[in-house]
């Protein structure tokens, strides 16, 4: 298993802030499957409060492979997509790796997956891979000790 | 009416205000208003007028009675100067509402003022003439002077802003 640079909601919207949202980036998140939906909401919950914006947050089987660029046109209001990889989709990596620059053009981009699926989808997905401004291990803020209500 | 009779009745027309602005002045969740706090420090870390902070201040917590607390145990500014808050917050039907605070800036020795207390009480005090239920301690005072009500992110920024740059010089 590959080791990544490990993360927040908190601070990987922090950098999207300071990078500016201007700035295409395509992220690949990784986390613990049973952590996804919280890192989910985290993330949200910090473009909102962070950037100001309600985030754009699709399932993987809600993006149609023959037609990526329904998910990716670039929306002023909603510049940041997530995409949750919940399982593993090869047609749609594919499309993805196929259709890199409309990724990239879509403004920032934030792919959510397993570990297994974060490392099938860098093997499948060459020029996805060389394209991605960075890896990351993403944690809920629960992980990081925080009480919550 | 005689001077002190009137003076007492102004105080408690003050408390009313502070009452009905606390009960207007609702709150979308702790989680959220942590998150907007949080954010807000970063930000000064950001501009260097404070040194980093641990991202999980404020830290939230569930007390007894149903109330949630943020808690700043200490944020520390470029200057020397120190910052602690706790709030707690009350769900109500229509959202939730601040409770009690209090904000806490410890100034840096050089200054001729050591610190800032802003205080929301729990609950308005029986004589609003001497203690105001929101208030501000200046230095050793002990004089309540009267605070306006208004969101925690905005006293936050009035301190960042204005008390720890320029109080005390």
């Amino acid at each position: 298993m590959i080791d990544f640079s490990a993360t927040t909601p908190f601070r990987l919207v922090r950098r999207l802030a300071a990078a500016g949202q201007d700035t295409p980036s395509v992220y690949l998140l990784v986390c613990e499957a049973g952590a996804m939906q919280a890192v989910r909401a985290d993330i949200a919950a910090e473009v909102q409060v962070q950037l100001g914006f309600n985030l754009r947050s699709l399932a993987a089987s809600e993006v149609r492979p023959e037609r990526p660029e329904e998910a990716f046109t670039r929306e002023t209001d909603r510049p940041v997509v997530l995409v949750t990889l919940d399982r593993w989709l090869p047609r749609l990596v594919d499309s993805f790796d196929c259709n890199i620059v409309l990724l990239t053009r879509a403004g920032i981009v934030l792919l959510l997956a397993s570990h297994e699926i974060a490392e099938r989808a860098l093997a499948a997905g060459p020029n996805l891979r060389n394209r991605l401004t960075d890896v990351l291990l993403i944690k809920p803020d629960e992980a990081f000790g925080d009480a919550r209500a | 009416m005689s001077i002190e009779t009137e003076l007492l009745w102004l105080a408690r027309e003050h408390e009313a205000k502070t009452e009905r602005a606390l009960a207007e002045m609702l709150l979308e969740s702790p989680d959220q208003l942590r998150r907007q706090l949080r954010a807000y420090l970063s930000r000064q870390v950001d501009h260097g007028r404070m040194e980093r902070t641990d991202e999980k201040i404020p830290q939230l917590a569930a007390l007894q009675g149903g109330l949630n607390e943020l808690a700043c145990p200490e944020a520390k500014f470029s200057s020397g100067a120190r910052l602690e808050f706790k709030i707690q917050l009350e769900e109500q039907q229509r959202g939730w509402l601040v409770k009690r605070f209090r904000f806490h800036v410890y100034l840096p020795g050089e200054r001729c003022i050591d610190k800032v207390l802003i205080h929301l009480k729990a609950e308005a005090w029986h004589d609003p003439l001497v203690v105001p239920r929101c208030h501000m301690h200046i230095g050793d005072s002990q004089a309540h002077v009267p605070f306006p009500i208004m969101d925690p992110r905005l006293i936050l920024h009035l301190i960042c802003k204005d008390v720890e740059p320029d109080f005390g010089f």
